[in-house]
Order: structure tokens, then C-alpha cells, then sequence
């Protein structure tokens, strides 16, 4: 296995190219965090090559566009995860039938209904070449998607790739999502965020950041609820991780953990009293808002303060209804 | 790697539920393609498909069909129970599409009131593993690949690099797919569907018919496998993947991406094409697609393009989009076991700018490997590579 490591980022989130957290309090709107309009997403690009794209397979484009060094884009693999797929050109093509019967379905609009079309589109506009595959797990898709990226890192699949994930919260998934999320939850969210992986040699800006383990797990429950005992599947998660990367009890100096709803974010912030890492927990989806995609932004921020030396390891895990549970270690690449 | 061994498989398919009753069908040249029975198909150009008789009641008929399949697999692998910590890695194109466009086209009728959420919430492709993964009780780590017609492939490749570096011990992979209006009436309207039945690799082949069904296979880390007294069905030896970069739904027509893929799964195995016995294509029945992959596998071969059979399923199974590498999985693995190569069903006239040979009956021959690419919508193609077992 080779060592895997953060070369760039981009994103196009509810701060437009950026993201941060702000400097006081964490999230006190509840609105949900849309991807302002008027981003110059289409600089760059022929017209006629945008004509037909999607919102989700824009945003994406323009996060890898960001996060891959410029003269390896053709031998780059894409992984990208997708929290809730694609609803909305998908709903756009029903109509269509509903309208005007099969004979009625355009055939322009079909390739942006199959889950993997950003990855698609970005393969094509970026001419990226090497291997690509998407990933859904909902809620933890940005997590599970860099999870799979630096597997395939690892193994020499793609030796430098983006990886991230994409949500656009057009159309009834907003309806559907709001409908079952209890009162309390925070806020959600939207956009695409992707790093760039390269397996073995350290990108050139130092400090280099280093994944220094992954894994991940599951449990039952209900197929759309979140797991009855987060707390459980957090344990189990640590305790991979741990054993992964070699990290005593409390190593990491930053921590995120899901807390989409409030039993979640009520149980998140007793794991982490348990564990005497309350201080290390980074609210962050109140501010990206909670969706797949805020999770792959979540790996950008830890990252990011990992190069500007504001911590040295950071703790990810991510948690999805239906049950599935994705964790990742990231350090300082001189950390012993 | 470590070496990662097939004790398990279990089939859902047009032409017969479970691997003995799928295989005899395959042999026999079967084609499960006919009218469409599962919605009315009234405007539709080509109204074909391949369809599985109905399911066992489930919130949704993807997961009701890679239920049955990953059921019959765990048995077969004389597993009382998912292993504790096994993986589950299901690759699927529509998900719960099936259920979400039907509630959709409810609202729709009745002017935006929605009504119940969860067909909707079934949407996402991951909802169908989730529902699988409960059934099974299962708690290891849980991947859905949606990779449109690649999706089983990559499911399968992953699971490969997960149980091969030891990150699980055991892994339950495959794939599952439904036949839905929007995917259907979508090929009709790239006008890609066959009138007939699909053709691979044929000099009169009009184009492909969506199909559906799961196939789901236990991979297990050899030693364990072993130590266990398991039956060693096969082995997978390598996966490759790659983009071409060109189209969001034609493939590259030089077949330089399905190459790079299917060369980078040969090298994981450290074989060449001499070793090959037989290659399961993704020959979907289209011009294009033929067109592309035959110009791939015709580079690869050189030489031995007219002596290594090249053979797609889809004439007998329909294009079961993501879980056509289910499907294919389960045929390179039974191939390896009665050393047989099926019939490309469906292929009757040699197309003359592709130098294959392209079989119409089985053959019996010594198959040691056996070489497995799809490639899928985005360009994003998957290859692995299948050994007899030890």
C-alpha cells in the first residue's frame, strides 16, 4: 500500500469557492445552504460544450477543475460520491413522459438521470482519463467517496485522482428530506467538494497533508433512519482508525462527527465528552449545511488547517441513514 | 494483494433463478428478451426487454432482487450468516427508480400532492444495499457503486481491493438492477433498443434491450476460505478502470479507454493475452458500442483475435445496465468451473471489420483465465479478471 496524500482542493458550496467556518457562533440560521447564484461556473468552457449540463455535473466540474494540479489532469481517476443522486434532472425526464408520453423523453436530457453523469461530464470536459467510479451513501457520500479514492490511491488503481462528492437540492428532495427531518436538525446543504489525491511521493506544497487511515462499518436499523446507537458505530470506527494509523487515545486535535438532526448532535457531543475530545469537535455542518457532499468540504477544511498549521491530525467519521459509517485519519505528512 | 477466492454465488435473471438453472439457459442459447409486461409501453419505439418473473414483496424491487440473489450466494457458500464485519458492495444503475417514478408520476396526476415520502427517499441507490444489509444483518462496511452500466464490475473490483489488502476478510459482492419507464423508454429514445433481440458483435445487429435481475458472489480471503473447508468456485485475480474521456453516452469509437482498462486488469493478474481463455465482453448489440469495444479487443488480442473467444451475455439476459457485471461475473465464474465457454446468444452473421471469433454454441475447452470489461455511460469502463480455482 502506498502512502496517500491531499494535493489541492476545490469547491463550489454555500461560500461560493471557498469554505470556512465562521469565526463566531456556528449555525444559527436554519434555511437550507444553497450554492449562490452568479459564480462564474462557466469561465473557461465553450458554450456548446455547457449547453446540455446539469447542476450537480457544473458544480463538480468546477470543484475537480480546482483540486487537481493542471499538468496531470489526463491521468487522473475520479471518485465521486453522490448523497442523493440524480433527483432532479431525473424528475425533469418524468415530466417529460408525463407530458408527452415515451415519445416525449428527450434524448438530451437523459444521460444527466444516470447517478454517474457528473463524473462523466467531468471526465469529458477536463479530459480526465484515468479510473472513475461514483459512490452513494447518502448523508456520509463525501466521506465514503475519499475513503474509496484513497483506497484506490493506496493499491495503485489511481495514482492521482480527485475525490469528493456532489448535492443539489432542487426539485422534491428538499420537500422529501425537509418532510422527515425532525424540528431541530440543522440546516441543509448543497454544492460539490473534491480534493486531489496522490499515492506515493508528496505533493509539492508543504506541509504535505497524509490520510493516515480509513475505515468504515455498519448497523442495522431502519433503511431510512440513522443508526439507533451512533455511539457504537463511532467506538468501532475509532478503534479502526487507530489501528490503522498507530494514534494513542486522543491523538486528533480536530474531530467531525455527523449532527445532521439533534439526537445525533446531542449523542456526538457526549462521545466526544466521553473521550476528552469535546474541545476538537468542529460543528461544521451548520455551516455547508448537512448533505453528502458537506462531508467531502469537512475533509477540505481539516485539511486546510492541517497546512496552515492550526492542528496536526484530524478525525473524520460520518454516519448515513440506512446505516453505513465512514471514518478517515488525516495528519500532518512530517508527523512522527 | 493477497489471493481473493469465490466461494459463493447466487443468481436472479431472466432466464432462470439460481446459477445451475442460469447457466443451463445460457448454454442453451436462451434469450429472455420479449415484450415489455412490466408497465404499459403505448408511444414506445421498441417496447423489448428482458424480464424476471416478480419478486418476493420488498419496499423496492431492486433490493427484492439482489436480496434473493445475495441469499442464495451467502448459502452457497455454506455460510450459516453474513460473516461478522463482511463487507457488502452492491453495484446499481436506477436504485429504487422503479418505485420513485411511479410515486412521482402519482403526484403528478394529482396536481404536486406528494404523498408518502419513502418512494422517494428510495430514489437513492444506496437505499436498496441498506435494505439488503438489514436483511442480512449484516455490519461490516457497506459500499453502493452507481456507475451506471459498470456499476457490478466496480462493485466487484472494489470488493477485490478490500478483501485482497486485508482490510476484510470476507466481502458480499455484486449487483442488482429493475426495469423502470425512465430507463426503458430513455434507450428507446437514444434509439439504441433492438425490435428483435440483441445481437453482439453481429453484422446485422440494431441495437441492445434493457434487461434486469441481481448476481451477487462471496469473496473471501483465501486462507480463510481454505481454513474453513470452503469450495473454492474461482478466483479473482485483477481489476482495472479507466475513463475515455469523450462522451456523456458514446463511447469513445478508437476503444482506447475499455484498452487501457482491460490492459490494467491483465497486469494486476500478471498475465498476457496467451493466458486468456476467453473474454466476456460488454457487447451490448449497439453499433456504437460494438463498434468501440470490438476495436479495443482487436488491439489487445493482435494475433489471437480470431483464436480467444469473445462472447457477450446480453442476447440472452437483455442489458441489465448495473447488474449486467453481476450477471457476467457469474458467468466467467461458472465458465471457470465447467470449463465452458458459453454462446455469444443472439450472434449469427460475423461482422467483417471485427477480426473475433465470436461463438454461437459452447465450448468445451481448458479456460485457466477469463478477461470481463463493461463499459458504461461517462465513459467510465471497469475490467477483472477471473481464474480457475486452485
Amino acid at each position: 500500500m502506498k502512502p496517500v496524500w491531499i494535493s489541492g482542493w476545490g469547491a463550489v458550496g454555500p461560500g461560493g469557492f471557498d469554505v470556512t467556518l465562521p469565526q463566531t457562533g456556528t449555525h444559527p440560521e436554519k434555511k437550507a445552504k444553497r450554492v449562490p447564484g452568479g459564480l462564474p461556473l462557466k469561465d473557461g468552457f465553450s458554450p456548446g460544450a455547457l449547453r446540455w449540463l446539469d447542476r450537480s455535473s457544473l458544480w463538480w466540474v468546477n470543484a475537480v477543475r480546482r483540486a487537481l494540479p493542471e499538468n496531470k489532469e489526463s491521468q487522473a481517476g475520479q471518485v465521486v460520491g453522490i448523497g442523493w443522486g440524480s433527483i432532479a434532472p431525473t424528475q425533469s425526464f418524468i415530466s417529460e413522459f408525463y407530458r408527452s408520453g415515451f415519445q416525449g423523453m428527450s434524448p438530451a436530457l437523459f444521460p444527466f438521470t444516470v447517478a454517474n453523469a457528473p463524473a462523466g461530464q467531468a471526465g469529458v470536459l477536463l479530459s480526465l482519463k484515468g479510473g472513475t467510479i461514483t459512490v452513494n451513501a447518502r448523508e456520509a457520500a463525501g466521506l465514503a467517496a475519499i475513503v474509496s479514492g484513497a483506497r484506490m490511491a493506496a493499491t495503485g488503481l489511481i495514482p492521482i485522482g480527485a475525490a469528493g462528492a456532489v448535492d443539489d437540492l432542487s426539485g422534491l428532495l428538499h420537500y422529501s428530506l425537509a418532510k422527515l427531518r425532525p424540528p431541530g436538525s440543522l440546516p441543509l446543504g448543497e454544492g460539490a467538494y473534491a480534493v486531489g489525491l496522490t499515492a506515493d511521493t508528496p505533493p509539492a506544497q508543504l506541509p504535505g497533508v497524509r490520510i493516515a487511515a480509513w475505515a468504515s462499518a455498519s448497523a442495522p436499523g431502519g433503511s431510512h433512519l440513522f443508526p439507533a446507537d451512533p455511539a457504537a458505530l463511532w467506538s468501532r470506527l475509532e478503534a479502526g482508525l487507530r489501528m490503522r494509523c498507530g494514534w494513542g487515545s486522543n491523538a486528533a486535535d480536530m474531530l467531525f462527527l455527523s449532527q445532521d438532526v439533534p439526537a445525533l448532535e446531542d449523542a456526538s457531543r457526549r462521545w466526544a465528552a466521553a473521550e476528552g475530545a469535546e474541545k476538537a469537535l468542529v460543528p461544521f455542518q451548520g455551516s455547508l449545511g448537512a448533505c453528502g457532499a458537506s462531508w467531502a468540504g469537512a475533509v477540505i477544511l481539516a485539511a486546510r488547517a492541517i497546512q496552515e498549521s492550526r492542528g496536526r491530525r484530524a478525525m473524520l467519521m460520518a454516519l448515513s441513514t440506512g446505516g453505513s459509517a465512514y471514518g478517515l485519519a488525516l495528519e500532518d505528512g512530517g508527523a512522527e | 494483494m493477497t489471493s481473493v477466492a469465490v466461494t459463493g454465488l447466487g443468481v436472479v435473471s431472466p432466464i432462470g433463478a439460481g446459477p445451475e438453472s442460469f447457466w443451463a439457459a445460457l448454454c442453451e442459447g436462451r434469450s429472455g428478451v420479449s415484450d415489455v409486461r412490466a408497465f404499459p409501453t403505448a408511444g414506445m419505439r421498441c417496447p423489448r426487454a428482458a424480464e424476471c418473473p416478480p419478486a418476493e414483496p420488498c419496499e423496492n424491487r431492486v433490493a427484492a432482487l439482489g436480496f434473493e440473489a445475495a441469499r442464495q450466494a451467502v448459502a452457497s457458500a455454506g455460510l450459516d450468516s453474513m460473516p461478522d464485519g463482511a463487507a457488502l458492495i452492491m453495484g446499481t444503475s436506477v436504485g429504487g427508480l422503479p418505485e420513485s417514478e411511479e410515486a412521482y408520476l402519482r403526484a403528478l396526476k394529482k396536481g404536486r400532492r406528494l404523498g408518502g415520502i419513502r418512494p422517494y427517499l428510495n430514489h437513492c441507490p444506496s437505499a436498496s444495499t441498506d435494505l439488503i444489509a438489514h436483511k442480512l444483518h449484516q455490519n461490516g462496511p457497506r459500499i453502493t457503486v452507481a456507475n451506471a452500466c459498470s456499476s457490478g464490475t466496480a462493485a466487484l473490483g472494489e470488493a477485490w481491493l478490500m478483501v485482497g489488502t486485508g482490510e476484510v476478510d470476507c466481502a458480499l459482492a455484486g449487483a442488482a438492477d429493475a426495469l423502470a419507464r425512465l430507463t426503458v423508454g430513455g434507450f428507446n429514445c437514444l434509439r439504441v433498443v433492438t425490435s428483435d433481440v440483441p445481437r453482439p458483435f453481429d453484422k446485422d445487429r440494431e441495437g441492445m434491450a434493457v434487461g434486469e435481475g441481481a448476481a451477487f458472489l462471496v469473496l473471501e480471503n483465501m486462507e480463510r476460505a481454505r481454513r474453513r473447508g470452503a469450495d473454492i468456485l474461482a478466483t479473482l485475480e485483477g481489476y482495472g478502470v479507466s475513463s475515455d474521456a469523450y462522451h456523456a453516452t458514446a463511447p469513445d469509437p478508437t476503444g482506447g479507454g475499455p484498452l487501457r482498462c482491460m490492459r490494467q486488469a491483465m497486469e494486476a493478474a500478471g498475465i498476457d493475452v496467451d493466458s486468456l481463455g476467453y473474454i466476456n465482453a460488454h457487447g451490448t448489440g449497439t453499433r456504437a458500442n460494438d463498434d468501440a469495444e470490438g476495436r479495443a479487443l482487436a488491439a489487445l488480442l493482435g494475433e489471437r483475435a480470431g483464436a480467444i473467444p469473445v462472447v457477450s451475455i446480453k442476447g440472452a439476459l437483455g442489458h441489465a445496465l448495473g447488474a449486467a457485471g453481476g450477471f457476467e461475473a457469474a458467468a466467467c465464474v461458472l465458465a471457470l468451473r465447467r470449463q465452458t465457454v458459453p454462446p455469444c446468444t443472439g450472434h449469427r452473421m460475423k461482422e467483417p471489420d471485427l477480426p473475433l471469433f465470436v461463438p454461437t454454441r459452447p465450448l468445451r475447452r481448458s479456460i485457466n483465465y477469463v478477461l470481463s470489461i463493461n463499459l458504461a455511460f461517462g465513459g467510465n469502463n471497469a475490467a477483472l479478471v477471473w481464474r480457475r480455482a486452485p
